[in-house]
């Protein structure tokens, strides 16, 4: 078992590393596609989390005065830039291999190739949205603390954990339309339950040691803390968090490996 | 005599049958068969290739003929590497630049320049190789004057022009042409038949070849590979390889 895991682990990366520059030629058209004939073009991408985050400060500051935590307006817009690549990655990358066919049965694009790009995209997106997060934090009083060097200890396990969950939304959308459904509705559920909106503070006590067991609590919490907090990440988050990218990440891949074909017949 | 290009041995392929009024998948039966390959019933699959064994030298050109649905475009696939055998084992040397279809890949709101990147690098080039022949690709296709503009704006004509003009100047090891030879007016069928005479000619690559057009089997390829599923006959030269393909064709109910 653990031998054909790793088996179907390395032939699946063997194929996204040879084809590398194929990942970045389609992730830059991805990219400049997206703001072709827009005239503010990233602005519009960061225009998500900034009015969701104004949307919820507004609501739960000003109109109903539920959270008064101080530094709450930081915590949400930081939080809301890597929850913004996860719904981003899951919603587009669900059907990048069924919209993708062509490029998969004429192309020879080997077909993981394009849940990837979606994730490499919006990844992008994410990593030029992090200097205007590091300038709230200033602007709104806080300062650059050493802590942002931990980023990437961040960063890698969300991508991992994104790669092995849109590929297998993209593989199993190819048989099942309705994950497409799944995932639409699934994903505000999820938002809810996953600290961003609400401080982890206000959490009671005794739950607030089951959050890791919601994966994007334990990818995303380390963000707010390294950048809005200014402090070293938790590290049985951080454990926690790489447990959920590596597990996800073994078991996504095996499973696509092991049923390449029917996805790719199902084309 | 050196390693062939391509060598199939002993591949199978086999489909499985679509039917639509059947619901082929609920979400149990997936989950179930997916973690325990055992709980799979036995599917009905359709054998579209039974154990065919093929080996084409450095160089050669071979025809594929059959009728529709013969399984033209899926031998083209596994020596592509979309699809993979059932059962056997295919060796594939070099560069393969699938032609299945002109133009695949293509961004309609993307310039000619723009297209031809990232359609050279879907075909194996790096992207110093794209830069120094986009001129050459550019000419041969006669757009260098709509090279800027979006490819929505062109006609379909100029977008297949493009299409054939890329994948004969990536020059690949093995080139894999499906119906792709009447492509614009008759002046670019022309001019890309010669090119793909040339290739061919020159043995500058190992080349397969699918088409309806007796004409062009003739003239282009040497050994003619028959598709009449599930068997596939191999045939040395063109002349018998038409012929058996005219009698599967007559055979058939």
């Amino acid at each position: 078992m653990g031998r054909a895991v790793i088996a179907s682990l390395r032939s699946h990366m063997g194929i996204l590393v040879q084809h590398r520059l194929l990942l970045e030629v389609l992730t830059q058209r991805d990219l400049a596609a997206r703001y072709r004939g827009s005239v503010l073009g990233f602005l519009w991408t960061l225009m998500n989390p900034v009015l969701q985050a104004a949307v919820y400060v507004l609501v739960f500051r000003h109109l109903t005065g539920a959270i008064r935590t101080p530094g709450y307006e930081t915590t949400l817009f930081v939080g809301l830039l890597p929850w913004t690549w996860l719904a981003g990655a899951l919603m587009q990358g669900g059907p990048s291999l069924v919209l993708g066919a062509p490029l998969v049965l004429r192309s020879a694009v080997p077909p993981q190739v394009l849940p990837a790009v979606v994730v490499l995209a919006h990844g992008a997106h994410f990593v030029l949205a992090l200097p205007v997060a590091m300038a709230l934090v200033i602007v709104s009083g806080g300062s650059s603390s050493w802590s942002w060097l931990a980023l990437p200890v961040a960063v890698v396990p969300l991508l991992v954990f994104l790669y092995a969950i849109t590929l297998a939304a993209a593989a199993l959308t190819t048989r099942l339309r309705d994950v497409q459904f799944l995932v639409q509705n699934g994903i505000g559920i999820w938002f809810l339950l996953t600290p961003i909106a609400w401080p982890v503070a206000m959490a009671p006590e005794r739950l607030r040691a089951w959050l890791a067991i919601n994966p994007a609590a334990a990818l995303i919490l380390p963000f707010q803390q390294i950048l809005a907090e200014g402090r070293w990440p938790d590290a049985r988050l951080l454990l926690a968090g790489s447990l959920w990218a590596t597990g996800s990440m073994l078991v996504a891949v095996h499973l696509f490996e092991r049923h390449r074909e029917a996805v790719v017949e199902a084309l | 005599m050196s390693e062939p290009a391509i060598r199939f041995e002993g591949v199978t392929k086999r489909f499985r049958r679509w039917h639509a009024s059947v619901p082929h998948t609920t979400l149990k039966s997936m989950v179930v068969r997916m973690w325990d390959p055992r709980a799979r019933a036995p599917e009905p699959r359709w054998e579209l290739l039974s154990e065919l064994d093929l080996a084409l030298e450095v160089g050669e050109t071979l025809g594929v003929v059959g009728r529709n649905g013969a399984g033209k475009s899926t031998l083209l696939r596994l020596i592509a590497g979309i699809y993979r055998p059932d059962v056997g084992r295919i060796t594939v040397r070099g560069r393969v630049a699938p032609l299945l279809e002109l133009g695949a890949g293509f961004h309609a709101e993307f310039t000619a320049r723009e297209n031809i990147l990232v359609n050279g690098v879907l075909l194996g080039l790096t992207r110093a190789q794209v830069r120094d022949r986009a001129e050459a690709i550019l000419d041969f296709a006669e757009l260098a004057a709509h090279s800027d503009a979006p490819l929505r704006t062109w006609s379909t004509g100029m977008v297949m022009r493009l299409g054939f003009s890329i994948a004969i100047h990536v020059e690949p090891d093995i080139l894999l042409v499906d119906e792709a030879l009447a492509v614009g007016d008759a002046r670019f069928q022309e001019r890309s038949r010669e090119a793909l005479t040339r290739r061919v000619r020159e043995r500058r690559g190992t080349t397969v070849i699918v088409s309806h057009d007796t004409q062009a089997i003739r003239t282009l390829c040497g050994p003619v590979l028959v598709l009449d599923p599930p068997h596939a006959r191999l045939h040395p030269d063109a002349e018998s390889g038409l012929a058996d393909h005219a009698r599967a064709l007559e055979a058939l109910p």
